[in-house]
């Protein structure tokens, strides 16, 4: 790798840093900097409603957003590179969709049918949500994986990802029709994506579980680079276009899948961070994007997570809404800063 | 030298659909050899592209047999084929932010491990590769910033940095302008030579290919393949069959093609050489012939600094120009 090349992964690296400690301790309630480094160092004798806050709901919800923003950021760069289509994302094979969907049925049905409003139910409900939406989605990436098999374009695949979300979707609003109002307001707010809905046993679950499959990623580096040339050249050179497909989108989907089950569908993160990544590093080489789209995945997530609870905030901004308004200006930002030099060259 | 490298025994190319077999060519029979340029010519539809993808074993064959290096085709497997076999395509990649290096660097990936890093060695046969295609300056450029003819060029590089006996090209000199498409015929030769590489490309450039190519394969949808070297295929009098059509004819002296208008009144042209041939070509495409007989009422004297005009009944005009002689003719 080259130097600049390790030099801006330091850089952002350091940025990460920053921003979780920031993370810790800014909050509507204010702890100063301080307390929340002994807190988080476990020095002993702390403010015990601070140590509270902090332990149970700031590094929950910090560490959820550095996975969360990783993996999606991983999924939509190999969406990106599978399909050679800068609109791809996380969300467009459906996948998201079908998380969805299984959350709907959960919701709504569980309000419809058992006569049990989920909100009501807490703990249980909170882990029927995430069943739901991991059935959900792993049903659809299996549906998906199996076309993938059949079909030979990729934009065959490509549309047919899309008519599947179209399907959900439609499912999803008949659902709704036949819904109470307090099981729809349920579902929106599922639907808003969070980082902070997950917490406890949950919360520990969904960062191992992310922790063990982000380092995967790099396995599939050099499949990924020949996919770049397109099928005919990377079948030349010797990769297995079937296989390789079958490995990239069930690896992605997976992580989808988890995300969405625990942070709900978050849309903007995973088609703007590889973009991101490839004009800060200018290369299309996923031996470095992938180390790159994790760390910069992480600190888009961190910051968007930092700004939805800003002091004077009272409780969160839903995470869907702030990483498109924060995040689509930096990009585009970003992207013609790009264009200017390269045209200027 | 000689060596086949490919034998293709009673080949028939087609699709297969769920019930139904498309044959697109049948019973081909033919041997590609090493240190030779193999050039495949024939009109649209005829199944030059469905050919060499059944050789690159994109396609399986319909029927009939191909040997590489004397084992069968369908007898390698992924990663072996890709050691034995580079390719170069029509259509443009749509890459963006990589290397022409880096982008070469990938042809060595059969031969890299599980992360695709290059080793030493493997960077000396990229840089050797970059030498013998002569785009050592555009090295360190990104892949969105070259034209077409450098883009075919890095492919090429590509190919060659995959260490491959054999190299198929479909058509790579389709979207290029004619210096590039020259330059590009001419370094796949002078590599067929150097390398004792088995390189076969399709292509439309039909002169091109006459004068560059050692082999010519003929492919017409009726008639098969016809093979020969381009000479002996026009002493036999194939090429001209293959291509002639009204306002096409083929020259024997020349061995090429040749437009030919209709042509409504004869001149005798005598004069010196290259002006005689020139001042002939512009004619003809006027529809004037030339004749070095005898002319009853036109007469035109061709010198290195004056072109003379003699008609019957008339005074005899001078001129610099050929297009002033043209307008002269036209009244």
């Amino acid at each position: 790798m080259k130097r600049s090349v390790i030099l801006d992964m330091l850089i952002i690296t350091a940025l990460i840093f920053v921003l979780f400690l920031l993370n810790v301790a800014l909050g509507s309630v204010s702890i100063p900097a301080r307390a929340a480094w002994n807190i988080l160092w476990g020095v002993p004798d702390q403010d015990p409603i601070w140590t509270n806050i902090i332990l149970k709901s700031r590094l929950p919800q910090t560490l959820v957003a550095i996975v969360a923003g990783a993996g999606l950021a991983i999924s939509g760069l190999h969406m990106q590179t599978v399909f050679r289509n800068p609109l791809a994302g996380p969300s467009v094979l459906g996948i998201c969709s079908g998380a969805s969907l299984g959350v709907a049925f959960v919701v709504l049905l569980s309000g419809s049918i058992g006569g049990v409003a989920l909100s009501r139910i807490g703990f249980a409900g909170d882990i029927a949500l995430t069943v739901g939406a991991i059935a959900g989605a792993l049903a659809v990436m299996a549906l998906i994986v199996y076309v993938s098999q059949r079909v030979k374009g990729n934009v065959t695949l490509l549309i047919i990802g899309v008519m599947i979300g179209y399907v959900a979707n439609a499912i999803i609003g008949v659902l709704k029709y036949f819904s109470v109002e307090e099981d729809i307001r349920a579902y929106v707010i599922w639907g808003l994506g969070s980082f902070s809905r997950v917490s406890g046993n949950q919360m520990s679950l969904f960062v191992t579980l992310m922790v063990i499959l982000l380092p995967f990623s790099a396995l599939l580096a050099k499949t990924l680079n020949l996919l770049l040339l397109g099928d005919a050249y990377a079948r030349n050179l010797g990769l297995n276009i079937k296989r390789a497909r079958l490995l990239v989108i069930s690896y992605s989907g997976i992580l989808v899948a988890v995300v969405t089950a625990y942070c709900g569908p978050i849309n903007f993160l995973g088609l703007a961070v590889p973009h991101l990544c490839r004009a800060i590093f200018r290369t299309s080489d996923h031996r470095i994007l992938t180390p790159a789209c994790v760390l910069v995945g992480a600190l888009f997530a961190l910051t968007c997570s930092l700004i939805a609870r800003m002091p004077g905030i009272e409780g969160a901004l839903p995470v869907n809404s702030v990483t498109a308004l924060v995040g689509a200006p930096i990009v585009i930002s970003v992207l013609f800063r790009r264009r200017r030099e390269e045209t200027a060259e | 030298m000689k060596q086949p490298t490919i034998q293709i025994q009673s080949l028939s190319t087609g699709y297969r659909g769920k019930k139904n077999v498309t044959i697109v060519a049948q019973d081909i029979n033919a041997t590609i050899h090493g240190g030779e340029l193999t050039c495949l010519l024939g009109p649209n539809g005829a199944g030059k592209s469905t050919l060499l993808r059944t050789l690159s074993a994109f396609l399986s064959p319909v029927s009939g047999e191909i040997i590489i290096m004397g084992r069968r085709l369908r007898d390698y497997s992924d990663k072996e084929l890709s050691k034995v076999i580079g390719v170069v395509l029509t259509e443009k990649t749509d890459l963006r932010n990589m290397s022409v290096e880096d982008l070469i660097g990938l042809g060595r990936s059969p031969y890299t491990g599980f992360w695709g890093n290059l080793h030493q060695h493997d960077r000396e046969i990229v840089a050797r590769a970059i030498e013998m295609v002569g785009i050592t300056a555009l090295k360190d450029r990104m892949i969105q910033t070259l034209s077409d003819g450098e883009r075919q060029k890095v492919m090429i590089a590509k190919a060659l940095a995959q260490e491959t006996p054999v190299i198929f090209l479909d058509e790579p000199t389709a979207f290029l302008d004619f210096p590039s498409k020259v330059e590009i015929m001419q370094l796949l030769h002078k590599l067929s030579r150097t390398t004792g590489k088995t390189i076969f490309l399709s292509t439309h450039d039909l002169e091109l290919a006459l004068q560059i190519a050692d082999t010519i394969w003929l492919m017409d949808r009726e008639k098969g393949v016809t093979i020969g070297t381009p000479e002996d295929l026009a002493l036999q009098g194939r090429l001209g069959g293959f291509f002639t059509r009204k306002g096409i004819t083929f020259d024997m002296e020349s061995g090429l093609f040749r437009i030919e208008n209709e042509c409504t009144r004869t001149v005798r042209l005598t004069g010196h050489e290259p002006i005689r041939s020139l001042v002939e070509k512009a004619l003809r495409r006027n529809g004037i012939a030339v004749t070095p007989d005898a002319c009853p009422d036109m007469e035109i004297e061709a010198s290195a600094d004056m072109l003379t005009l003699k008609q019957t009944g008339k005074d005899t005009i001078g001129f610099n120009s050929i297009s002033a002689l043209l307008e002269e003719l036209q009244l």
